[in-house]
């Protein structure tokens, strides 16, 4: 069971519940823990475009990246 | 049967080179590259050593120039530049037959390219059976790269040659029957037919032992150009060049720039069958070939027979692989014809580059429509229509696409030239712009 804030002896020590963090809105990769207190994974996830005078060298870029040239 | 001469003049570009020497190649702007004319865009890249002088010979195909032609001029222009000025010197274009210079060379020391023309002297037909166009420089002993780039060369030979025909008898204007001045034509042998006009021409082969027959249907005064050539993204040069036939080893050069479509067709002359002959069968052949210029983006063709403006039989479809294709006859098919179909065949080429920048070419050697009948006291008699007529290979329609990427750099928006993504490890160009970017995706520059 998930604990999204934590009181003791009247005192809040950690309060989640107001928090905005989503999967949607962490990066891919990184975890945090959501108002509810669930942890979440990073679902952002970004496509790396490049801008060049020449043609693209094989070596650059991964599957999906976007090159834009310019003469 | 008379003898007349005839004034002619071929264009040619390069078709395929020899004698390459201390220079080397670029993979990406390979020598076929050259294989243009002056106007190209494209570039052959070469490079020399320090202090070596390298060259190679451009040769052209001069076969379609009849073999008793007295060569009257010889003119010639080509398209070069030098990637520096002090690192690579000597750098000139010369006209030779085999080894042996002819004329004056001519410098393309600039690094701009920019159309020369050079003198070449006086030729005679044996000497075109070995036209090469040599191209060379020398490297400086600077360490740094030296290089050149040749564009393509076009060379126009005029000639006039005789020839023996069998003359006609025009008897209107829609009709001429053969007469061959009491001659039978041979199998093989021309029989030329003259007329002001082409529409509506009625031939009637009075000849009983020729079952084989080539005839020839010239332009009479009409001028070989195309009626309209308007637009830029789709051009037609050469186009007298297409009108002998698919055997023929000349061409016209359909040039589309990117996101361009656009489409012509071959005019054959009407033919009408003699009184009592039954059609047989109608054929058609084609031979073109597709230069790519190494794009992967989209090019297609189709080509077509048209009855008029009825489409007959099924359209043929051709799909780049993103290479150049060598020449090639492609057979069109037909479907079912009648007599009455016959009066006004065509053969429709539509073409789409869908490439964002990169210009295509499609040299159009000719089209040859081969009509079958059988007379009803029997014989069969095929006729081999060559020549289409004048003034109708046209551009019928073209169409580009306006979409336009820019990309901001320094303060300023730059449009993009070409986008592309990377698939399974290659960089694979986008010819539609308007889907390399998606409103669901993040991006991060790199």
């Amino acid at each position: 069971m998930a604990y999204n804030k934590v009181v003791y002896d009247g005192t809040t020590l950690i309060d989640l519940t107001g928090d905005t963090v989503t999967a949607n809105s962490l990066l891919s990769g990184y975890t945090a823990h959501s108002a509810s207190g669930a942890s979440i994974s990073g679902a952002v996830s970004f496509v790396t475009y490049y801008t060049g005078s020449t043609a693209p060298s094989s070596s650059t870029g991964s599957d999906g990246d976007i090159y834009l040239r310019t003469s | 049967m008379a003898t007349r001469t005839i004034t002619d003049s071929v264009t040619l570009v390069p078709s395929g080179y020899t004698g390459l020497t201390s220079l080397t190649t670029n993979s990406s702007y390979p020598v076929s590259n050259g294989y243009y004319d002056s106007s190209s865009t494209s570039y052959a890249r070469f490079t020399l050593s320090t202090s070596t002088t390298g060259y190679l010979y451009y040769t052209f195909d001069t076969s379609s120039i009849p073999a008793n032609a007295t060569i009257t001029s010889v003119s010639a222009n080509f398209k070069a530049r030098v990637g520096n000025t002090s690192r690579v010197t000597d750098s000139t274009c010369q006209l030779y037959t085999g080894t042996t210079a002819k004329g004056s060379s001519t410098a393309f020391a600039s690094t701009t390219a920019s159309i020369r023309s050079m003198t070449v002297g006086t030729w005679t037909r044996s000497e075109l059976n070995n036209l090469r166009l040599r191209i060379g420089a020398t490297g400086s002993s600077s360490t740094s790269t030296k290089r050149f780039d040749f564009y393509g060369a076009d060379v126009t030979i005029a000639y006039s040659y005789t020839v023996t025909t069998y003359d006609v008898t025009i008897s209107n204007s829609t009709s001429a029957t053969v007469t061959t001045d009491n001659a039978n034509p041979m199998a093989g042998e021309n029989v030329q037919i003259t007329a002001d006009t082409l529409s509506g021409i009625t031939v009637t082969d009075n000849s009983t032992d020729v079952t084989s027959q080539f005839v020839q249907v010239s332009s009479g005064s009409e001028e070989l150009v195309p009626d309209s050539n308007t637009n830029s993204n789709f051009t037609l040069t050469n186009i007298d060049n297409a009108y002998n036939g698919s055997s023929n080893t000349t061409y016209a050069q359909l040039q589309l720039a990117g996101s361009t479509t656009g489409t012509i067709y071959f005019n054959f002359p009407t033919f009408s069958l003699p009184s009592g002959a039954t059609l047989t069968s109608v054929s058609c052949t084609v031979k073109l070939q597709f230069n790519a210029n190494n794009s992967s983006s989209g090019f297609t063709s189709s080509f077509q027979a048209y009855a008029g403006s009825t489409a007959k039989g099924s359209a043929t479809q051709w799909v780049s692989s993103g290479s150049n294709v060598a020449v090639n006859t492609y057979t069109v098919t037909m479907g079912s014809w009648s007599a009455s179909d016959l009066s006004s065949p065509k053969l429709y080429i539509t073409a789409t580059n869908s490439a964002r920048s990169t210009q295509r070419q499609i040299y159009v050697y000719g089209a040859t429509l081969t009509v079958t009948y059988e007379m009803s006291g029997g014989g069969v008699y095929v006729y081999t229509i060559t020549n289409v007529s004048g003034n109708h290979a046209i551009v019928v329609s073209s169409s580009a696409s306006q979409d336009a990427l820019y990309v901001k750099q320094n303060g300023s928006w730059v449009e993009v030239v070409t986008a592309y993504k990377k698939v399974n490890g290659a960089w694979v160009e986008q010819s539609d712009l308007t889907q390399v970017f998606s409103s669901g995706t993040n991006y991060i520059q790199g």
